[in-house]
Order: structure tokens, then sequence, then C-alpha cells
């Protein structure tokens, strides 16, 4: 459906004091259609301003972003983002909420409620279209959230560590919910994460950044869906160990004198 | 810079850009209100002549004549004449404060003594918060005549209506996890006011002060306006029959730069109430009394 | 107090509160039968109330002092319509420069000087400067509350609008809303209930400005009426106009808060 191209892709600002910093330095990366890409790396490294640059939130300051080809130029409901945040909009109904890109683009009105109503049930928030947001909990706005974004029918779909403020039960059963939608409408995917086990469970590709640049980029191919015990099996506890020391967590990490 | 020092130095940038204008204005539009008198006098003119004409205002004593007995207008009688005329404002100004504030403070803290007493209280204290206040003047003025009495009276009115409502809601604000805390410590009613309550509130208080002081200068002023025969709002308004811009200008320039410096001294003295009363001594010390 | 989520206005009302009222009433009565201040003492509630009924809607009375033949209603009606006026203008201008003083860094720089140095002065000493330049005219007034009025709803846009979390913002675009968009659906929305609150502390201090502005010189009006009457000595005539307008005062106020409720009920409850 739609293939993500960065291209020597750099974004540098100037801190109050005057020095300049490189949040991300000369990315080149292609994300293939349908791909799930996690993207992984410890604070600071650049990770969050990558995928902002990718939704069109800002402008690169070096190299160039394109989707199919084309060259992207500024936010757009079809480069959808999920934020770590609450992005739904407090004084909107939550049919209201999901149903906006739609009105944005001008869908006539029964017309966008009836897909927001689907799109709402799909995500197992179909009796409360008419709350308000504040009568919601944290992880049924995370699912108003991604059910306004899916109602666009994103080619892409961003997600910048979506799941990090929720507790754990809510955070799995997100992964699945996420999951499902993905296999149904097969977005190309750029999920940011800090978390590990995330990113193994859900991605097909892990690239790793490092002070605003990639340090590695690996395929993942664990058979879906995963479970406890595939991420159980030797490849995956490779993966991770990696990953791991990439984050500097090494001493997590069982010191082998035979090479893999 | 620091943030503070650039907002500083914006703000008085933007305070000189204004008086270029008035300069501006007072040459583009040269035009006089009543013959001799420029609408719009430039600073030249406003810190010489116009000064010199407060003189006017002064009714004779410590050896300068006044000008309406024939005496010349001099800075020495414009000065003495500001001063005086300030020394009034302010006297009522800080007279009606200090009442106002008092009665307030003191039936604010005895209607959240008990329950009862607030919740009868509530809704007719809302109702007179609404009220015109300003409009009530000329009642005061019935009652009093235009006179010192009548003018203070009226600041404490109005300081006391918005300090009376402050301490209610300060009282109201106080957390109650630090009253549960001290009634568990077994304080009286009286200790938990004077340790918990009164330091707890003070914070809120703060802002309290600072709306009566804005409140106590548009009262003092605007009963000056309507009749007083003394005054800087006096002054104003007798300057405004006759057309005389320049005087109420100046005059004005004296009025606000006061109020700046009360603001300013209000804000500092309160600060410095609530710093040494450091908000763990509102909390009662877990090993002793309150 | 607790409150359901659909309480509109600030109903149903305290009991005790309804007591106080009554009270403060039998006050005013008692008050009322001592002449102790001067022979013009309070005048009576029945008196006050016997004056209001008489010259509400048309008053031969009032006539004679030039207030025109609309008795006390007609006065009202030019009092209430300049603070509508100033308001509705001052909300605009105010939300506008305000919003733009939160995004604009450099906006700001130059806006705020002016508007909270105009905030914190009387504006109350500008009055007489607007009776030279309009004369005794509506202009006058309405020039005095726009200032009063700007200000208080600058501050509290501008607060507003800097509060606004920016990842709502960042929703919007990623949405496909375009600036027009995002100022109504988000900025004006989300801003609505802390520019609301300035618009109730706005409108409370409005009526007596515009009494006072009136008191000083005007065609018409409640603050006409007050003087003119206060001329008379008619003590009962005075108090009869301040407690109309006060009436009118309240009722706006009780209006606002209801429509405050209304258009706030999607907002977190203070967890106090």
């Amino acid at each position: 459906m739609a293939e993500v191209e960065l291209r020597n892709v750099g974004q540098s600002f100037r801190r109050s004091g005057g020095a300049l910093v490189e949040a991300v330095a000369d990315v080149s990366l292609v994300i293939r259609s349908h791909e799930f890409v996690c993207l992984i790396g410890p604070s600071g490294c650049g990770k969050t301003t990558l995928l902002q640059l990718v939704a069109g939130l800002t402008r690169a300051s070096q190299g160039q972003i394109s989707v199919d080809g084309a060259a992207i130029a500024g936010p757009s409901p079809e480069r959808g983002l999920v934020f770590q945040r609450d992005s739904v909009f407090p004084w909107m109904r939550t049919i209201d909420n999901v149903s906006y890109g739609l009105k944005c683009r001008g869908v006539e009105k029964t017309k966008r409620i009836e897909i927001a109503r689907q799109y709402l049930r799909q995500v197992g928030l179909g009796d409360v279209e008419r709350s308000w947001p504040r009568e919601l909990s944290g992880g049924m706005l995370k699912r108003v959230a991604v059910a306004t974004v899916f109602a666009n029918s994103p080619r892409v779909l961003l997600m910048d560590e979506p799941f990090a403020a929720l507790d754990y039960v809510t955070k799995l059963q997100l992964h699945q919910l996420l999951l499902t939608l993905w296999e149904q409408h097969r977005p190309t995917v750029l999920f940011v994460t800090h978390d590990v086990d995330e990113a193994m469970l859900l991605a097909d590709r892990i690239v790793v950044m490092k002070e605003g640049r990639v340090v590695d980029d690996r395929k993942i191919t664990l058979a879906r869906r995963r479970t406890v015990e595939s991420l159980a099996l030797p490849e995956a506890v490779a993966h991770k160990e990696v990953l791991l020391r990439h984050l500097g967590l090494g001493e997590l990490v069982q010191d082998r004198t035979a090479p893999l | 810079m620091k943030r503070t020092t650039a907002h500083r130095l914006t703000s008085f940038g933007v305070l000189v850009v204004l008086a270029a204008l008035w300069q501006l204005a007072s040459i583009m539009m040269p035009y006089e209100s009543v013959p001799g008198e420029p609408m719009i006098p430039g600073w030249q003119i406003l810190v010489t002549r116009t000064f010199l004409s407060l003189a006017d205002y002064w009714q004779g004593g410590l050896g300068i004549p006044s000008v309406a007995q024939g005496g010349e207008r001099t800075y020495a009688g414009a000065a003495l004449a500001v001063l005086s005329n300030s020394w009034d404002t302010s006297l009522r100004l800080f007279t009606g404060l200090t009442l106002g504030v008092a009665v307030g403070l003191v039936a604010g803290l005895a209607v959240s003594w008990s329950k009862w007493s607030r919740r009868i209280v509530a809704l007719p204290a809302q109702i007179i918060r609404t009220f015109p206040m300003l409009a009530l003047i000329p009642m005061f003025q019935l009652w009093f005549g235009a006179t010192f009495l009548g003018m203070a009276l009226f600041v404490a009115f109005a300081v006391g209506v918005i300090f009376f409502t402050g301490t209610v809601n300060a009282v109201g604000n106080v957390s109650d996890i630090h009253v549960d805390y001290a009634r568990t410590q077994g304080a009286s009613r009286i200790q938990i006011y004077r340790s918990v309550i009164l330091p707890a509130m003070f914070p809120e208080l703060r802002s309290s002060i600072m709306l009566s002081l804005g409140t106590a200068w548009t009262a003092v002023i605007a009963a000056e306006f309507l009749g007083a025969q003394t005054g800087l709002g006096q002054i104003i308004v007798f300057a405004q029959y006759f057309g005389y811009v320049g005087r109420m200008f100046l005059v004005a320039l004296f009025l606000l730069f006061y109020a700046a410096i009360t603001y300013a001294l209000f804000e500092r003295a309160s600060r410095r109430l609530t710093e040494w009363m450091p908000r763990e001594l509102a909390t009662p010390d877990r090993y002793g009394a309150p | 107090m607790a409150r359901t989520s659909l309480s509109v206005a600030r109903l149903p009302v305290d009991p005790l509160g309804i007591i106080g009222l009554l009270a403060l009433v039998a006050l005013w009565w008692g008050l009322s039968q001592f002449h102790f201040l001067s022979r013009l003492a309070l005048p009576p509630p029945a008196g006050v109330a016997a004056a209001i009924t008489q010259n509400f809607f048309s008053s031969s009375y009032l006539a004679n002092y030039h207030l025109g033949y609309g008795g006390l209603a007609g006065n009202l009606a030019y009092t209430i319509s300049n603070v509508v006026v100033a308001l509705a203008v001052s909300c605009v201008v105010g939300v506008a420069l305000g919003f733009a003083s939160a995004r604009v860094e450099l906006f700001r720089a130059f806006a705020d000087p002016i508007m909270l140095t105009a905030g914190t002065i009387p504006i109350l000493v500008t009055a007489p400067f607007f009776l030279i330049w309009f004369g005794t005219s509506r202009s006058a007034q309405i020039a005095l509350l726009i200032l009063f009025d700007v200000t208080i709803v600058y501050l509290f846009a501008q607060r507003a609008a800097a509060n606004l979390d920016p990842t709502y913002v960042a929703a919007g675009r990623t949405l496909g809303a375009g600036p027009m968009r995002i100022v109504s659906d988000v900025y004006l929305k989300g801003a609505l209930p802390e520019v609301f609150g300035g618009i109730r502390i706005a409108l409370a201090g409005a009526w007596g400005l515009e009494a006072f502005s009136e008191l000083l010189g005007a065609p018409k009006g409640i603050g006409r009426v007050i003087q003119a009457m206060a001329a008379e000595m008619d003590s009962q005539m005075v108090f009869a106009a301040i407690m109309t307008l006060a009436v009118v005062a309240v009722a706006f106020d009780v209006a606002i808060g209801g429509a405050f409720d209304f258009i706030t009920r999607w907002r977190r409850r203070a967890r106090l």
C-alpha cells in the first residue's frame, strides 16, 4: 500500500546556549509496504524526532522523506499518528472525535458517523459513543485514538510510544487489538518504543537508533501471532540480547563463551 | 539574558515608545481645547507650563499665596498642590483599605467558624459581591456628604466585600488533610485556627490583598470624581470641566505612578509575609503539638 | 456541593442561603426604621419596591428630569446595551490578541506590557478623557468599558491558549485540520472555559463601571437616573435605581454561570 523512504534525513536545532544539536543525523531507511517496523533506542536517541519528521509535523533540515515516491509536505491523515499523551479532544464526544478526520475531509455527516461507529465497535467501544472523554479510562482513550486514526484509512500508521503510559494488562490487550487491526487493514507501520518486549511482539523489523543515527536493522522472522513460547525460542532470545546490549543493558545478558 | 530582565526591558521599551508617540501626536495635532491650552501638550510643556498651572490648586499657606487670591504660579506652589492633594487621596485610600481589610478578615473568619453560618452567608455574600459597587457612591454621599468619612467608608465597604469573600474562600480551601491531622493530635478548635488555618490561608490571602488594593484605588478615584473638594481625582475632574487635558494627563500620571508603587510594595511585603512562614509550619509536627 | 454532570444552572439553591437572604432583607428593614445616620437614612424595602414598580415601565416623574418616558426600564435598556456591546467587541478583540500573543513570541513581547499595565491601572482614570474626546455620548461609555473588558479577556485568552496541551494541536493537524479548523475546533473550544471565566469577571465589574460612567455624563442610563435622583436627595429613587441594576447584574451572573456550566460539561471535575 505505501512504501516510506527516508533519504539522508537530518534534523538539527540550536539550543538556547547556541550549541548545535543533531537530533537526527543522516538517516536513510526504506520501509516497505505493509511492513511493521519498530524503532527502538535509548531516551534522546532521536526516534521521536524521526517519527515527527515522517508525520510531517516538522520539516527536516536535511534530506528527503517520501511516500511511494512523492515527497511529503506537512501532516496528513494518510500518515495517521497515535500519540503517547491523550490526544482525544476532551471537548468532543467520543463519536465526534472518531469522525473528526472524516469531517475535515468533508465526508457527509451520516456517512462519517456510520464509519466512526464501525471503528468504535471494532475497538470494543461501541456503547460509549456518546460519552465525554473524561468519563473514559486511559486504556479506553487509547482505543478511541486508535479508532480515530484507523477511521481515516491511513496508508501509513505512525505510533509514538502509544502504550507507554498504560498499565501492563491494558497494554497487552492493546497489542492484540493493534495486531488485529493491522492484519485487517495492512497499513505500513512505524512504531516507536523503548520497550524491547513490545518490539519483539509486534515487529517484522526492528531498527535501532543511537545518538541520531541508525546503528542496527534486524529482521524478525518469527511466525505470527507471537506467544510466550515463540518469544522464548533461541532466535528470539538472541535478538533480544542484542537489542538489550544496544540499549546499554548488557549486564542483563548472559555471558556466553560459545558464539551463537 | 534572563526572561524576566528581557520582559522588564521590553516593558520599559514600550513605555518609551508610548511616550514618544505622545510627543509625536503633540506635534502633529497642535489643536487647543481652550485658547492657550494645547489638547496634547508635548513633554516639554507638560513638565513646565502644565506643572506650573497646578499651582492653581494650592489653597495658600506655608508662605506661598494662593493663585486664586492673586498670587503667582510658582513651582513651589505647584509642588505643594501636588503633595497636599496626593496626601488627601492617599489618606482616604489607606484608611479605607485598612478598615476594609480588617473588617473583611474578621467577619470572614467569624463566619467560617461554623458550617451553618458559612452556608447562611454564602448566597447573600455572592449577591452583594455582584453589586455594582461604583453605583453606590451617590448613596454614600447622601449619607455622609462628600467628606473624608464618606469616601473612606466607601473604600472600606468595597474592599471589605472582596476581602470577606476572599477570606471565606481561603478558609474553605485549606486542605482537609491538615485540619484532620491536627484534630487527630488533639488540637482544639482555636488551636487549629491559629496554627493550621491561619498560616495555610496566607498564600491565598495574598491575591485578595492585591485585588483589594486595585479595588481601593478605583474606589477612591471614583469617589473623588464625584464631588470631592480636594484630592488628585478631584483635580482631574475639575480640569476636565475646563478642558485642560494637559493637567488631566499630568495628574493622572501621578496617580498611576502612586498606584504602581503601592502595587510593587504590597506585592513585596505580602511575598515576604508568606515566605518566612514556610508551608511545613502549617502542617503540625508529627512528634509534637501543632 | 455535589453536582450531576448535567446541571445547567447553579440550582438547586441552598435553603440556608435563602434564609440568609431573608435575614439580609430583615436587617435592611430594621436599619431603615432607625434614623441614626442622618435624616436621609436607609429607605425602607417596601418604599423602594413601590418606587420600582411605579416607575419601571414608564415614569412621568423621571421624564421630568430628561430621562425619557421609558421609566427605569428604558434607562436600564441603555445601560444593558452598552455593557453587552462592549463585552461582545472585547471578546472578539481580546481573544484574537490573546491567542496571537500565546503563539507568536514577538507579538507577545509588544502586547503584554501594554495589556498587563492597562490591566493593573485603575481604568477609571481614563473616564474623564473619554468624556472630553467623545462628549457625553454613548461612545464615551463604550470606549471605557472596552478598555476594561479587553485587558481581562486578553489575559484569560492568553493563559488558556498557552495552557492548551500542544498534543491536541498536533493531533488536529495529523487528522487533516487546516489552520482555520485548528483555531475554531481546537483553540477556541479548548480555551472556552477559561475565557468564559474571564468574561464572567469582566462582566461583574462592567456594571459598576458603566453606571459610574453614566454618572459622569451620559444621555440616558441607570447611572444618570441615580445622579438625577441623588441631586434631588430622593434616596428612595436612588436606591430603587441601584436595586434594579443590581438585580440585572445578578441575573446576568447567574445566566453566565449557567452557560458556563453547560459549555464546560466536558471538563474533568476538580479533584479537591
